[in-house]
């Protein structure tokens, strides 16, 4: 090949072209320690990148979601937990307080007793957490329960809402319990579940039965207590009819009855009020065993969050390796390769300076 | 032979060597002129001969003809190597250019304000009534809708750059041709028709400036046999021929864009290769690609969020508000007289395609514009023709030929329309019911969840699936133009320096030659000097 004055200028251009590019592509890579900086770099490696960035932002997402859920879940285990100990002392004055030798400084130190484990009760049931009624089901502005005092009622103001968050893609868990709900699938907090008329007989004789009687209209379950003797059909003084709907009813009929009278205020004769209050027993257990029940579903449920987050965590760790391989630069590697490109650099100026610096022309004289 | 002989021959050679110093001197001179093609002196020996008592001796040197290395094959593919080069120059910088303003390494794209507008929906799912989500949600809606605009106005700006760059080109073209058709004349001029005169410095010039016209655009030339004038054509009509020039013009089409027409023919389609080839294949790559894959993924998540966000309750009890700006059908009219209305009717049913309506034989036949399927068709009524398609009402009316088309997009200005649409934050619908308000989230969980879900207009793929597709469409097509072009480079280099080996200028070679033919004069020189002593010695005899 014939070499022309233009030949080695111009391999020497593209020679020292390609090399400052690539000197630009490693400094690029040493300042932002990544190894693409454009889509067509690595397309793929791009793309797959971009994958694990989305999937990596959506499980921080799921994750804060099950911090949230996990706080809720704690607060309203804290709430429970005082419920179901507040219920293990109505029930243990219940059975000191249906004794029918009771003075009436002792019956008025029961119901004084029994007002106060209502109205705690009444406090648990509309505790807020960040300014949000946690037993109200969707209505978290409301507060769950208020006293109504016409119809001497402590009225449910939530609803069976079951708010949920999303804690992996397509899994969601709910956070939240209803107080009271129409509905006998879904666990409350604060009136227990009765699928079945129930009948018990007291000590006296009497025949109790307990039936669930769901109101859709307020949202709510009662239980309708009718007690009837057997050896006294029809007599007035030997029937009761009476229904409750939550802890705070219960409570308050207990209290009322200690007091001789209806919650209405009417007087009770001491009989009449005595089965009342032992006709609660049966509700009172049951209503701690709704609490156990639905701190058992609670811890169920953060159990849940907790393998969730587990998961999450080791599926985010993998992510990020995947994503550090794929994108960060290996400065070590880029490091030597950019010492090889400065040499290489260096080694075509210098041979190239002194080369092209001679032609024939220089040596005639 | 008589001793004038004798001086004759020194005189050839004396000129011979004078013309070769010359002719070293303009290769010296031009050693860095581009385009230039060494020239040597070809020598033979002089046909007057002498004679001396019936031997025949030799009158001395002339000068054959001054040659220019040149190979034209090689010439032609440097021609066709740099239309490659052009094509693929423009093409890849334009792309790349497209390419940044999706450019995910540096986080540029929208990939994260759009897991961050799903992510605050999920927010407003942990506390539906809560002010401050709601806001945060707005917050991110708009970044979304900004990220979003910002790219298409990229996009826009890249896409007049091209229209402006093609009209640049188109006046560079004019130019070049208007140069090379001047030149022509000079060589039919200096040539005469001779076959054996060559105006070696003129066709270096021609030669340069084809080669500068063949970045620009793909040509074919051919030279006229008679008269050595160079004929141009682009796109099969012709651009030079002889000293005549036919000009090149832009004329905006009717989608907005610059098409090229030459000799009353639009050869646009024509051009593929050079640098206008490449925009033309640019432009069509970010319209096509980039700006309605940007389009479709904005409709899409516009619209799946309006659909779902309609369903639910906002706080103040409202419902059925879109939460980003209804989708609008755009109309494009390309016929004589007849009118055209069309109204969304269903957003939940819209497929985000785009439609051509055509007319034959008394019937309308309604295409899908992307893939040319027919999707329905009836008999035209001039009076009222309604077509209901696909969530769409389009009405139809007046006179109508085979020649006439109408448009329907609904993608059109689905980014520069996009925007949120609630007047306040109390209108986002987290509930999934009126009893529901505040504390319900079941809406909120749907529309969070919606950027996992899988939208039919988007080929059955989600939100995020569909714009990694994007991406990656995009990376890929600018990986392969930077690839072509890096290709077509080393292939023009290579035929560059192969020209050059032929064609180029060596230093070394001219200054062993400008002693050789220093020398060769000195002994010319030497022989007129001889000559005259001889003349001398005769005289005084």
């Amino acid at each position: 090949m014939r070499v022309t004055s233009f030949l080695p200028y111009n391999q020497l251009a593209r020679g020292l072209k390609d090399q400052l590019a690539e000197l630009t592509i490693l400094s690029n890579q040493m300042a932002t320690g990544k190894k693409i900086s454009k889509t067509s770099d690595d397309v793929s490696g791009t793309v797959d990148a971009l994958g694990y960035r989305l999937s990596l932002s959506g499980n921080e997402q799921y994750e804060r979601n099950i911090t949230r859920a996990s706080t809720v879940l704690d607060f309203t285990e804290t709430t429970l937990e005082q419920v179901a100990s507040v219920l293990d002392s109505l029930r243990e004055i219940v059975l000191d307080g249906s004794d029918s030798s009771l003075s009436e400084a002792d019956r008025t130190y029961y119901a004084e007793k029994a007002a106060l484990i209502r109205d705690h009760l009444l406090e648990l049931g509309n505790t807020t957490f960040e300014d949000r009624y946690i037993f109200s089901g969707f209505q978290t502005d409301q507060p769950a329960y208020v006293y109504d005092a016409v119809n001497h009622r402590y009225s449910y103001q939530g609803d069976s809402g079951q708010l949920q968050l999303a804690v992996d893609r397509g899994l969601t868990q709910t956070i939240n319990f209803a107080g009271s709900s129409a509905d006998p699938s879904i666990s409350t907090a604060f009136s227990y579940t009765l699928n079945t008329p129930q009948t018990v007989t007291l000590a006296d004789g009497s025949t109790v039965t307990y039936t669930p009687l769901p109101d859709p209209g307020s949202g709510v379950t009662f239980i309708e207590v009718d007690i009837t003797h057997p050896d006294h059909p029809g007599d007035p003084e030997y029937e009761d009819h009476f229904h409750f709907s939550n802890f705070m009813e219960m409570t308050d009929l207990l209290s009322q009855a200690w007091q001789y009278q209806d919650l209405d205020g009417t007087a009770l004769s001491s009989s009449e009020s005595l089965r009342r209050i032992s006709a609660m027993a049966v509700p009172l257990e049951k209503s701690e065993d709704q609490v156990t029940l639905v701190r058992a579903e609670l811890a169920a449920r953060h159990l849940q969050l907790e393998n969730q987050e587990e998961g999450l965590q080791a599926n985010s760790e993998t992510l990020k390796n995947a994503l550090s391989e794929m994108e960060d630069a290996d400065m070590a590697e880029t490091i030597i390769a950019l010492q090889q490109v400065a040499v290489t650099l260096e080694a075509l100026r210098m041979s190239s300076s002194r080369i092209l610096s001679q032609s024939l022309f220089d040596f005639l004289s | 032979m008589s001793l004038t002989d004798l001086l004759n021959i020194g005189r050839t050679a004396l000129n011979v060597s004078q013309t070769q110093l010359a002719v070293t001197s303009n290769n010296i001179a031009n050693a860095q002129t581009p385009g230039y093609c060494r020239e040597e002196v070809i020598l033979e020996v002089s046909s007057l001969t002498g004679k001396n008592g019936g031997i025949l001796v030799g009158q001395g040197v002339s000068i054959s003809t001054i040659k220019r290395h040149y190979d034209a094959l090689l010439q032609g593919q440097l021609t066709l190597s740099q239309q490659d080069y052009g094509r693929s120059y423009s093409l890849s910088q334009t792309l790349s250019g497209v390419e940044q303003l999706f450019n995910e390494a540096q986080n540029l794209g929208l990939a994260l304000p759009l897991t961050e507008f799903f992510n605050a929906w999920q927010d407003v799912a942990y506390n539906p009534e809560g002010l401050t989500e709601r806001n945060l949600l707005m917050q991110k809606a708009d970044t979304l809708v900004s990220a979003i605009q910002r790219i298409e106005e990229g996009l826009t700006e890249l896409l007049k750059n091209i229209e402006k760059g093609l009209a640049d080109s188109v006046d560079q073209i004019n130019s070049l041709a208007d140069q090379i058709a001047r030149v022509n004349g000079q060589i039919m001029q200096v040539e005469g028709g001779s076959s054996t005169l060559s105006a070696n410095s003129l066709r270096d010039q021609r030669d340069a400036l084809l080669k500068e016209l063949s970045n620009l655009v793909d040509l074919t030339s051919w030279e006229d046999g008679g008269n050595g004038s160079l004929n141009v054509a682009i796109g099969m009509r012709t651009l030079v021929s002889g000293t005549s020039t036919n000009t090149l013009t832009a004329a905006g089409n009717l989608e907005g864009q610059t098409s090229l027409i030459l000799d009353g023919q639009d050869i646009t389609s024509r051009i593929s290769k050079g640098e206008v080839g490449g925009l033309l294949a640019a432009r069509q790559e970010s319209n096509d690609t980039a700006l309605l894959g940007l389009r479709k993924f904005t409709g899409a998540l516009s619209n799946a969020v309006n659909v779902q966000h309609a369903q639910g309750f906002g706080l103040d009890g409202s419902t059925g508000n879109l939460f980003f700006n209804a989708l609008e059908l755009s109309l494009k009219d390309d016929s004589s007289g007849a009118d055209m209305t069309a109204v969304i009717t269903d957003s939940s049913l819209l497929t985000l395609d785009e439609y051509t309506v055509r007319f034959n034989g008394g019937n309308y036949f309604v295409y899908n514009k992307a893939n040319g399927d027919l999707k329905v068709s009836g008999a035209y009524e001039p009076l009222g023709t309604t077509i209901n398609l696909e969530g769409m009402q389009w009405v139809i009316s007046g006179a109508v030929t085979s020649a006439d088309t109408f448009e329907i997009s609904p993608l059109t200005t689905a980014v520069s329309n996009f925007g949120t649409a609630l007047n306040s934050i109390q209108q986002i619908a987290a509930s999934g019911t009126l009893a529901g308000v505040p504390g319900d989230n079941s809406n909120a969980l749907l529309l969070a969840g919606l950027v996992s879900q899988n939208l039919a207009p988007l080929e059955a793929s989600t939100l995020t699936e569909y714009y990694q597709t994007l991406v990656a469409e995009i990376g890929l097509k600018s990986q392969a133009a930077s690839e072509t072009l890096e290709f077509s480079e080393n292939f023009l280099n290579n035929l560059s320096d192969r020209r050059d080996s032929i064609s180029g200028v060596s230093l070394d070679e001219e200054a062993a030659n400008l002693i050789r033919f220093q020398q060769a004069y000195q002994a010319a020189a030497r022989l007129i000097r001889t000559a005259d002593e001889m003349f001398e010695a005769l005289m005084s005899m």
